[in-house]
């Protein structure tokens, strides 16, 4: 799958959740393109496509923590530390509200931390918000 | 000053006084003889009565000075007895081992009862050598202590060897002293074999009990890191299934509504209510064991300012009724202000909350008059408890209140109870059933 301008990457393993975004994502008729990857190693992969510098990124990168295998942390880590997506927005999204968790993401250089709530209607609200921001307020990376 | 009259009794002075009084004697007594008279025959029978006179004069003197001192020899051989004595008391029955040294090399030349019977060579009569008793290592010790120390010191513990065969631990003191015209030693050995095995035993102890602390404090953190990857999971993982259940109930609310029934969009709100109400209870949780946690930082903390941040919040919560507030100016206070801050949100808002169906809601902070024993207070006209349910209610999940009239996820209390714990504090409630409420408190970290 290749990358749109101006799309979006969801990093998240748990299915319920995969799906509960993009209903959010479409109850806010946010149409962008967002592509999913279900764990933190499939995220770099669809990052670095090809290998080819030309190729677009997204315009943000929607990251849970807790996943199989690499987390999202160490996802993060690595999206940093490469020249290319150096300064890709990462928003940490996640169940968790552990200081541990939202120090090391900041640390780590994500550009914003949210708490997925509970109750769906506040979730849609957040994901909209979040929309409005990084998609049409935020200028996206050239 | 009193006149020493035994310092002109020394041989020196009295020979010289002899000398004198003899030699004017001899010198002048005739002259005034022959002044009495002038018959050579009466003069010569003078002359024998002054010789007589003379002689009987010395021989007074002479007795009387041998008298004197045959008693002062009595009467110093006597007290030299009774020093002898006491010596040999004090030696021979004192219950410390003791020795009297040779000055030259280590052979004994006295030894009293107790040393007899408790150390080994005891039994010989003579012959008795330091080394018969020291163990082989103490040996040179002593005797290099002996050497190099010259006053009277205690020289060190050191290992004996007793009658029967057993080892005993024995401080020894060293002390100069004459005896028959040489300086000898007296070495006292006190016996410290009890205290040593003592002091290692207690040594053991301390060092088996520091084993154990630091087994017992591994076994704490690992099952302290297991508790926080517990409450990780349970803040984090029980939380996705729940926004699964909220979102996908409201799916199918929104996308089937026209064909559902009424009863079973009923119910699907329910699941929804349950799903919220459920989400609340696991953050109290999570937040009530994060409070066992948290490091304590104590610092100096403006309370008032904080009592009237959260009641400007609540306030704002409970905005359709009209609260009387009044909080009692406080000096600053010395605890942590993250801890007393949840602290007293707990209690204003169960303030506010279980005074939200009274007519006329007033709440009331401050501080006790009790000058020693000082409390913090948060007072309402609520509901109140019937006081025999008072210890249950700082428990988690216990409620004295219908959750549909005073709704809560019933942690708050267990909340307060445990930051009180954590900041060595003490609560107390004082209520009345439909008669309001009062929360005391202290905190030991707090100045006054």
């Amino acid at each position: 799958m290749t990358l749109q301008t101006g799309s979006i990457l969801l990093v998240e393993d748990n299915i319920d959740d995969i799906d509960l975004t993009l209903m959010a994502f479409k109850r806010n008729n946010i149409e962008n393109q967002v592509i999913v990857a279900k764990s933190g190693e499939q995220a770099l992969e669809i990052l670095h496509g090809d290998g080819s510098e030309k190729a677009p990124l997204p315009s943000v990168v929607l990251m849970d923590i807790n996943m199989p295998g690499m987390s999202g942390i160490e996802a993060l880590k690595h999206i940093r530390s490469h020249p290319r997506t150096r300064a890709l927005p990462v928003v940490i999204l996640t169940s968790s509200k552990e200081d541990q968790d939202i120090i090391e993401g900041y640390g780590n250089g994500a550009n914003s931390y949210i708490r997925k709530p509970v109750n769906f209607n506040e979730f849609v609200n957040a994901v909209k918000q979040l929309g409005m921001y990084w998609l049409l307020l935020n200028e996206p990376l050239p | 000053m009193q006149f020493n009259y035994r310092r002109l009794l020394n041989p020196f002075t009295i020979t010289i006084f002899y000398l004198v009084i003899g030699g004017l004697w001899i010198q002048f007594s005739d002259d005034w003889l022959e002044r009495i008279t002038d018959d050579l025959v009466y003069l010569n029978q003078l002359q024998t009565y002054k010789g007589w006179f003379f002689v009987l004069i010395t021989g007074g003197l002479l007795y009387f000075l041998i008298s004197k001192h045959k008693k002062y020899v009595a009467e110093s051989s006597f007290k030299i007895r009774e020093s002898e004595k006491n010596f040999e008391h004090i030696f021979f029955f004192n219950p410390f081992p003791m020795v009297v040294l040779d000055s030259e090399s280590d052979k004994i030349l006295l030894r009293n009862k107790s040393f007899i019977s408790t150390f080994s060579g005891g039994k010989r009569t003579e012959g008795i050598l330091l080394s018969d008793i020291l163990s082989e290592q103490s040996l040179p010790e002593v005797l290099k202590g002996l050497n190099t120390q010259t006053s009277n010191t205690t020289l060190g513990t050191f290992q004996a060897l007793t009658n029967d065969h057993s080892t005993l631990i024995v401080e020894i003191s060293a002390f100069q002293f004459s005896l028959d015209a040489q300086t000898t030693r007296l070495l006292i050995f006190n016996d410290v074999t009890v205290e040593t095995k003592n002091r290692e035993k207690v040594i053991e102890l301390t060092q088996n009990l520091e084993k154990l602390i630091q087994e017992r404090t591994v076994e704490l953190r690992n099952i302290n890191s297991e508790l926080e990857a517990f409450s990780y999971s349970v803040s984090h993982d029980l939380r996705a299934p729940l926004r699964a259940i909220d979102g996908f109930s409201l799916a199918v609310i929104d996308e089937f509504g026209k064909t559902l029934d009424p009863i079973a969009r009923n119910y699907l709100d329910r699941v929804r209510s349950a799903s919220t109400k459920m989400s609340e209870l696991i953050d109290d949780m999570t937040r009530l064991s994060k409070i066992s946690r948290t490091n304590v930082e104590i610092k100096d903390i403006n309370m008032t300012e904080i009592c009237q941040q959260i009641t400007a919040e609540q306030r704002a919560i409970w905005g359709d009724k009209n609260y009387t507030i009044t909080i009692h100016d406080r000096d600053r206070i010395r605890t942590d202000s993250g801890l007393l801050r949840i602290l007293l949100f707990n209690l204003i808002s169960n303030a506010f909350k279980y005074s939200s169906r009274t007519e006329n809601p007033s709440i009331e902070i401050g501080q006790t008059d009790d000058k020693t024993h000082p409390e913090f207070f948060v007072r309402d006209n609520g509901v109140g408890i019937d006081m025999q349910y008072a210890d249950k209610i700082f428990k988690p999940f216990q409620r004295l209140h219908e959750t549909a009239d005073y709704p809560g996820t019933d942690v708050g209390l267990a909340t307060v109870q445990r930051i009180i714990n954590k900041l060595s504090g003490k609560i107390r409630i004082e209520s009345k059933k439909g008669n309001g409420t009062t929360f005391y408190f202290n905190l030991n970290n707090d100045h006054i």
